[in-house]
């Protein structure tokens, strides 16, 4: 025995005494009443063994449950105080149990022995509670007849023999559980419970309310009372079997008032766990954080590609997931320029240091957002909005995304220039439009992402930013959507690789100089101009614009196409522009 | 008006209990160790049985702690008295204990000692009433 279980039980001695002398004082008096009362007569053998069993406690106690003195082996120490422990709850049952049938059978007791009777059994509750608190003292410590239990395997971690290895080491809260039971007590008693270690609980009555409950909202875990009025719990866990929800709600069945048929029926049918009445908090405690942990480890699974509520959200509802369908999206394409030079010049090691430093930080800025990481591959991110979720807003995120994405590049500049020889740039495409959504990937390479030609379009005109010389692009059906639209100028019609339809591109500016709007009128002018065929008066108006921004991309590219279309035959202008190459 | 079979050694809750359940209407049958306990539930078929874990196997037996659980799963194993509710009482607190007792089959289980007697009532109506219902 550890001189820590030593101090325990000397402890729930000392505490037991007390009782147990009060109970015995109490029966001595109780006697002496009724010896006196004529209505107590029928009942003074009852009195009497209520005595002898009161002193026979304090007896008990006091004589045979102490720490043992010697060298006592662990096992003889264990079996004696399994005797003790039995012996005394005997004895207190004789006690509760005649106070309470003198109680019931005597009509005309007066009342203050009925009230001596009651402070009896008062005090011979409390010593069961003592008992109960202190049960790891006065378990069996050699529980050599004890069978196999049939859940002792499906969750070690409750094994009372090691009621706090289960214990995550830290503690899991903030989780919403569902208490389903009738008992209004035990609801009261879990509910406490819960919410002290920091969980948000809502109760169900009976089975149909729970029913509702679970329909309205979504829970991380349900504590399921199996016998409830209006549907009972077989009802309600059939119920979210069908509906889908109980492959990823955890439903812990409370038993006790149920039989071990009825258990293994609840396991059976998909419940993950349960718990004996009457409940003990810390095998309760023990058996909510290993549900959550288990939840909190799938949920970990899904944060990789998607931010924490949504992961969350997927977790319970993972048939949001598995069923492919058609939805309204923004699919952003972001690439990292000049890649593979940058990775001669480092080696493997660095690049791929650089490379995880800015893709972790476009990430984020994915996620700030509410976005879906579909791709995180090489030195390019795919990125989708409006799924699994609809976002009416999608098209505004993926560009406020595009947005952050290139101003948290500089940041690399301080800490990787100098090695890597260059600038840390990005080039990013966005369309938006119907996609098909789902698991993109194999049934065995699971990987949610969006297909169709839009998806394709995205990633074009991602490609297309080295042509039309803006690090930033959007499409036309993107720039139709945004609610808010941020600093962007149209660069006209474009015709990508293997796309007949041409798409109009706009461009998106991250760092809008401060005569932005100038710029933007003044190359939308002489783009209208172009499109018009209006050649002189697009290329003076270029010209004007190159004075005073001798180096913006978009119009020293169109001042060529200007020029080189004065001198082509006009039968043959297009205003829209044609990639050829990828 | 039931017919219950309790199984245990203590004469104290013997008494307790005939002088309960007979003010209830109950009619009491009584076995002192587990053989005494199957024997009577096969041929006296009670409605119920309130089942101590621990006791003597036989008459003038060891008392042993699972006495009344190797009982219960004999009874389970038999036909004729598989469908009679068993309320088990044991002191044990160990949860290893209990579940196993659940797993024999008994219907519920009652810690010892019973604190109130609505907890022994309460369950004695609960399983009548869902054998009733059967």
């Amino acid at each position: 025995m550890t001189e820590e279980t030593g101090q325990v039980l000397e402890q729930l001695r000392s505490a037991l005494l007390e009782d147990a002398e009060a109970a015995a004082s109490i029966s001595q008096l109780l006697l002496e009443n009724a010896s006196q009362s004529e209505a107590a007569a029928p009942w003074r053998r009852d009195l009497s063994r209520i005595r002898q069993s009161a002193l026979r406690l304090y007896r008990a106690v006091r004589q045979r449950l102490h720490a043992p003195h010697g060298t006592a082996s662990p096992k003889a120490i264990g079996e004696r105080l399994h005797r003790v422990r039995h012996d005394i709850r005997g004895i207190l049952g004789n006690v509760l149990n005649r106070c309470q049938l003198v109680t019931l059978e005597a009509d005309g007791l007066d009342e203050e022995l009925r009230a001596d009777l009651d402070r009896i059994r008062d005090h011979a509750r409390r010593c069961v509670d003592h008992l109960d608190q202190h049960r790891e003292v006065t378990r069996d410590e050699t529980p050599a007849e004890t069978p196999a239990p049939i859940a002792a395997r499906r969750s070690p971690a409750a094994s009372p023999t090691a009621p706090l290895i289960c214990l995550p080491a830290t503690d899991i809260t903030g989780a919403s559980i569902l208490v389903a039971d009738d008992n209004p007590t035990s609801r009261e008693l879990l509910g406490r419970f819960l919410k002290r270690h920091g969980h948000d609980v809502a109760f169900a009555a009976d089975g149909r309310e729970a029913l509702d409950l679970l329909h309205a909202r979504d829970f991380d875990l349900v504590l399921l009372d199996v016998i409830m009025p209006r549907a009972d719990g077989f009802e309600v866990l059939a119920s979210m079997r069908e509906t889908g929800k109980l492959a990823h709600t955890p439903v812990i069945v409370i038993s006790g008032m149920d039989s071990g048929p009825n258990v293994v029926r609840c396991i059976e049918m998909g419940a993950e766990d349960f718990l004996p009445r009457p409940i003990d908090m810390a095998l309760l405690k023990a058996r909510v954080c290993s549900c959550l942990e288990r939840q909190r480890l799938r949920e970990r699974e899904f944060a990789q590609f998607f931010t924490p509520e949504l992961a969350r959200q997927l977790v319970r509802r993972p048939e949001i997931l598995t069923g492919g369908r058609s939805m309204e999206v923004s699919v952003l394409f972001c690439d990292i320029v000049g890649f593979s030079r940058i990775s001669e010049r480092l080696g493997a090691i660095d690049t791929l240091r650089w490379l995880s430093d800015v893709l972790d930080a476009l990430a984020a800025c994915v996620m700030d957002e509410g976005g879906v990481l579909v791709n995180y591959v090489g030195d390019q991110i795919m990125a989708m909005w409006g799924a699994p979720e609809a976002q009416p807003d999608h098209a505004d995120r993926a560009c406020r995304t595009a947005i952050a994405m290139m101003k948290v590049l500089p940041q690399f500049d301080r800490r990787w220039q100098s090695a890597i020889g260059a600038r840390t740039e990005a080039s990013i495409g966005i369309n938006s439009g119907e996609a098909f959504v789902g698991n993109v990937g194999t049934p065995r390479k699971f990987q949610y992402g969006a297909l169709g030609n839009m998806v394709n379009l995205a990633s074009r005109v991602q490609s297309a930013t080295k042509y039309v010389r803006a690090p930033v692009l959007m499409t036309h059906h993107t720039h139709a959507r945004l609610k808010i639209r941020p600093p962007h100028r149209r660069l006209g019609k474009f015709r990508v690789n293997n796309i007949e339809e041409p798409v109009g591109l706009f461009e998106l500016a991250a760092s809008p100089p401060a005569d932005w709007l100038t710029l933007r009128r003044a190359y939308e002018r002489a783009l209208d101009c172009f499109e018009k065929h209006q050649l002189g008066k697009a290329s003076s108006l270029l010209g004007n614009l190159l004075v005073k921004n001798p180096s913006d991309g978009p119009s020293l590219l169109l001042m060529s196409r200007v020029a080189a279309s004065l001198f082509a035959d006009e039968t043959t202008f297009d205003p829209v522009w044609t990639f050829s190459a990828k | 008006m039931a017919k219950i079979l309790i199984a245990d050694d203590d004469d104290d809750m013997v008494e307790i209990c005939s002088r309960l359940l007979s003010r209830k209407g109950h009619e009491l049958l009584v076995a002192r160790n587990a053989e005494a306990a199957v024997r009577t539930a096969t041929t006296e078929h009670p409605d119920l049985i309130l089942m101590d874990m621990r006791m003597p196997a036989a008459d003038a037996g060891k008392v042993s702690d699972r006495a009344g659980l190797d009982a219960t799963t004999r009874l389970k194993a038999d036909p004729s008295t598989a469908n009679i509710p068993v309320i088990a009482l044991t002191g044990h607190t160990m949860h290893k204990w209990k579940e196993a007792v659940l797993a024999a089959g008994c219907a519920e289980l009652l810690d010892k000692p019973i604190v109130d007697f609505s907890i022994l009532l309460g369950a004695i109506d609960r399983n009548m009433k869902r054998k009733g219902a059967e």
